[in-house]
């Protein structure tokens, strides 16, 4: 947060030793985003961790964002993109003589635009999702099935850096749900990419920017499409004599059309009693949330049922699935340390009772989620002592031959383009080292 | 670059020879006329008059092997000549032209069937795979792309992939740009790469829909579904284009996932009544009108040069639709006029599949949302119809041509807020020049693509390119204006380049800062795209 003692008092005053560069780069951002709105106070600096800005500035607009990075270019500066999660989580890359601009977005918070016919809304990139959300909610909209701790984050933070919890059967990626994006480019330009549903018109401009982790350019806000609140939903729980039995029973349901809201695979006991609050004698559970007009829910409800039971399941009391509704918490504490991998559905056989032993040595909670037709997230999370460390758990997977799906930032043919798109390297990302 | 000199041909020829083998090089010239062009309108106008557009490739080459088409582009640097990739020459926009000779990359010795994999719902394919081969292969797995588009035995996976196309089904299954999972593409500089749907940023989405200006997509991995259990169709009639659109936004908003929902302005309701035998959707105009441009030829039609006598009555149904493809602008208001009243309104057709329990609910439901938007059932009997002869329309433009005319397509799309208002915008500016009428398909939640088939006059003579030319520029202009998208499914090539700054704005500078990237010796189908 911006220090209150800073929203009145302008940029420290320069002495006999500040030096030139800094000197220059004050007035300039003072004149771009005004002077209340830029800071060098030891203060405001140390909330970003090991980013060390040298000056954190607070723009007003997206031309004020053009402008900074404009300014940047020239004095060979380099500026780094801070909304909620990044200002002393991330690791940045180490100083390399450069002065840095922390461009803080706190400020870029209005909804610019809720279109109810067609279902989007146009959004600042510093909003804050949960807001978001509230906001839409209040317009009996939705942006579909999110899990809390994502519901922390910037919007802006979650499109540069998406999390595969924003994910669910039925609404798909939230990454998805974006359909145009305003840039701020480190050419000092404005890109807004044209908003329709689907376009065939060259490269999709907007998938560039979206996870580059703000490197090729800053996002200042974004159009995404909403849904309706659900008309009717309802939660169903169902117990499994094994893992794998309730994974190949998910990948049916799917296969067959079912997309529930949200589908979890409680891959051991720990995890069957930490997430639905009971013990129930077998050692693993599906938990559907299925969401949409209640004609359809019902039939989707006996689809369900019926697979189960070919896959060796049971259903459980609705008081059961109701409690697990109600709880619905992240697949693992968000404060102790966890580890994700995919697993494709064709591994599940050969890797998950596997994982499944390691997890009970281990004495790890084990969740499957975020599925589709061609695999899932397994979670693991440690309950153990503190020393567990999530290189640990990624271990335990990578055993297994188990890897996220994660970013290639740092791929060469992603640097050819940062070279050709950022040749100053002004942005500067967590992500890209 | 244009065609070479005899002794750039030469060093050119033994390079190529050397890289691939000399089977699978050609400098013949039936091959160069027929890769000179693909199935873009204005060009037929050309061939009619006897005039070439453009300047024809001066080698046609068949790789095998993703290394052989790094080492032409490698070649063609060195010798700066353009290389177009090609599928099936089967785009509409002159996306496989070569505007600048040089070679032309036929993909279809590269079209085997890599890997199904049914527990992971994916399978690869080699990028020059004829659609139906590949449709054809998941079926015998109980698999199915759901990719349907109207040109699915003349097109390509990797030509679908390189202009971003829709199929009949997208409203369930997605574009093709949601189905793919991974893609092999050779860059501009030759090297190859495999690009991922998860990685970040997203590296597949930029070559996608890129049409051979940013590298040679050689193989893909593609996400694929189970073969529905039952397929079930419905259509309903709605008095106006309004109230149906409304019928489709309502469908969509409820989160139904229909795979088929077209709805059919006045006029393309009454055209496609015309095949209509049973007699509900038939009236007398609809009568009158298929006499001029529909049914049967009575005899067959003469090659291309020969000259036949024609039968009395042919020659007055010619006559007669020149008369009124000369009169567009009359008939279109009168259209607007007359239509609502005596056509029988806007045909609707909707088609639910999946599993039978699913698909039967669904279907229930979108049909209590369509009679609240107004419509009324008409049962099964137009969707099932529709089905049947899904692909045949697009191979019934030829009679028009004969008869002196020109026929042409604008796809394009937009949100539901602004969506009637492109659809009169683009009428409005295309109806003075052009016989015009519209479908509404590619339904999504948040919007719809407009599907808009225009007609003209192509006589004069010589005058026929200029009118065409005026249609589009017309066209394109308001879809500008309207806020849309100029193009939904079937790309840009040639045909749309010049609007590509007003589409992108700045993000024009951005392709093109891609395309100094990923093709820096610019051999890579140069000309396109408005870069």
């Amino acid at each position: 947060m911006k220090s209150d003692e800073n929203l009145h008092t302008p940029a420290r005053a320069p002495t006999a030793s500040t030096p030139a560069k800094e000197l220059e780069l004050q007035n300039v951002l003072g004149r771009v985003v005004g002077a209340v709105h830029t800071s060098f106070a030891d203060s405001d600096r140390a909330n970003y961790g090991d980013l060390a800005p040298d000056v954190v500035v607070w723009p007003g607009s997206a031309d004020e964002i053009v402008e900074v990075l404009r300014a940047a270019r020239p004095a060979a500066t380099r500026v780094a993109v801070s909304g909620a999660g990044t200002r002393a989580r991330h690791r940045w890359p180490p100083p390399d003589g450069r002065l840095r601009i922390a461009l803080d977005m706190q400020r870029l918070t209005n909804i610019l635009r809720l279109d109810e016919t067609s279902l989007l809304v146009q959004s600042q990139c510093g909003i804050q999702l949960r807001v978001l959300e509230e906001a839409l909610r209040r317009e009996s909209l939705t942006l579909g099935p999110l899990p809390d701790s994502v519901l922390g984050s910037t919007l802006g933070g979650l499109l540069a850096d998406p999390t595969p919890l924003a994910y669910s059967p039925l609404a798909g990626a939230l990454i998805d749900a974006c359909l145009g994006v305003t840039v701020a480019t480190p050419a000092g330009g404005l890109l807004e990419t044209r908003v329709a549903p689907r376009r065939a018109t060259g490269p999709d401009l907007t998938r560039l920017y979206l996870g580059a982790g703000g490197a090729l350019g800053v996002l200042t806000d974004a159009v995404l499409r909403v849904r309706r609140l659900p008309e009717h939903q309802q939660a169903v729980l169902f117990l499994f004599p094994a893992p794998v039995a309730a994974v190949l029973c998910a990948r049916e349901a799917l296969a067959r059309g079912i997309h529930p809201a949200r589908f979890v695979v409680l891959g051991n006991e720990r995890a069957t009693k930490s997430l639905v609050g009971g013990a129930f004698g077998l050692p693993s559970g599906l938990a559907a949330l299925l969401s949409g007009p209640e004609e359809l829910v019902e039939v989707q409800r006996l689809l369900l049922e019926g697979i189960a039971r070919e896959h060796g399941g049971s259903e459980l009391p609705q008081q059961d699935a109701d409690r697990w509704r109600t709880m619905h918490p992240d697949p693992v504490s968000r404060d102790r340390p966890r580890a994700h991998a995919f697993l494709p559905h064709g591994r599940v056989k050969a890797a998950l009772p596997a994982l499944a032993e390691r997890a009970e040595e281990r004495q790890l909670r084990l969740v499957v989620e975020q599925l589709d037709l061609q695999g899932s997230q397994v979670w693991i999370g440690t309950e153990g002592p503190e020393d567990d460390s999530l290189a640990d758990l990624s271990g335990i997977l990578e055993a297994l031959g188990l890897r996220p799906r994660r970013a290639r930032h740092g791929s060469a043919l992603a640097e050819r383009l940062r070279a050709q798109l950022d040749p100053a390297h002004v942005l500067l990302s967590p992500r890209w080292h | 670059m244009t065609n070479l000199a005899p002794r750039e041909t030469a060093a050119l020829a033994a390079a190529l020879t050397s890289a691939l083998s000399p089977a699978r090089v050609s400098r013949g010239e039936a091959e160069r006329l027929i890769y000179a062009r693909d199935m873009w309108p204005r060009t037929l106008l050309a061939l009619r008059d006897n005039r070439p557009l453009v300047a024809p490739p001066d080698f046609v080459v068949w790789p095998e092997q993703a290394r052989e088409i790094a080492e032409v582009l490698r070649i063609a640097a060195e010798h700066h000549v353009a290389v177009v990739p090609w599928g099936a020459g089967s785009g509409v926009c002159g996306g496989a032209m070569t505007i600048r000779g040089g070679i032309s990359l036929d993909l279809k010795r590269m079209s085997a069937v890599l890997e199904i994999d049914a527990d992971d719902h994916l399978a690869t394919f080699q990028a020059g795979i004829l659609g139906q081969i590949l449709e054809d292969q998941l079926n015998l797995r109980g698999l199915t792309l759901g990719h349907f588009p109207s040109s699915i035995y003349c097109s390509t996976l990797g030509g679908w992939l390189a202009a971003r196309s829709a199929g009949q089904c997208s409203s369930r299954y997605g574009k093709i740009e949601d189905m793919v999972e991974e893609l092999e593409v050779v860059l501009g500089d030759g090297q190859i790469v495999r690009c991922d749907a998860h990685e970040f940023p997203n590296l597949q989405q930029l070559i996608v829909g890129s049409e051979g200006t940013l590298g040679v997509i050689t193989q893909a991995t593609m996400r694929v579904h189970r073969l529905p259990e039952t397929r079930i169709f419905r259509a309903y009639r709605f008095p106006r284009v309004a109230a149906g659109a409304e019928g489709i936004r309502r469908v969509m908003q409820r989160g139904l996932r229909p795979a088929v929902l077209r709805l059919y302005d006045e006029l393309d309701s009454l055209i496609a009544s015309l095949g209509d035998e049973s007699g509900d959707q038939r009236t007398m105009l609809s009568s009158l009108l298929g006499l001029v441009i529909g049914g049967k030829s009575e005899e067959p039609a003469a090659p291309p040069g020969v000259r036949q006598e024609e039968s009395r009555g042919k020659h007055l149904k010619r006559r007669l639709l020149k008369s009124m493809l000369s009169r567009a602008g009359l008939l279109n208001r009168f259209g607007e006029l007359v239509l609502p009243h005596v056509a029988g309104g806007c045909l609707l057709i909707i088609g639910c599949e999946g599993t039978a329990a699913l698909a039967e609910t669904e279907a229930a439901l979108a049909h209590a949302e369509l009679l609240a938007a107004g419509g009324r059932d008409l049962g099964e009997g137009p969707g099932l119809r529709w089905f049947e002869h899904r692909h045949a329309v697009s191979y019934k433009q030829s009679p028009l041509y004969v008869a002196g005319g020109f026929v042409d397509t604008l796809e394009v799309a937009t949100t539901w807020g602004r969506l009637l208002d492109l659809y009169t915008q683009v009428r409005r500016a295309i109806s003075p020049l052009a016989i015009v009428m519209a479908h509404f398909s590619h339904a999504y939640p948040e919007g719809c693509s407009i599907y808009f088939t225009f007609s003209a006059a192509a006589e004069p003579r010589g005058r026929a390119e200029r009118l065409y030319d005026d249609i589009w520029r017309r066209g394109l202009s308001a879809v500008v204006r309207a806020g849309a998208t100029i193009s939904h499914h079937h790309g840009v090539g040639f045909s749309k380049a010049s609007f590509m700054a007003d589409e992108h704005g700045h993000g024009i500078e951005i392709y093109r800062q891609l395309k100094q990237a990923l093709d820096p010796h610019g051999v890579l189908n140069p000309g396109k795209m408005g870069l």
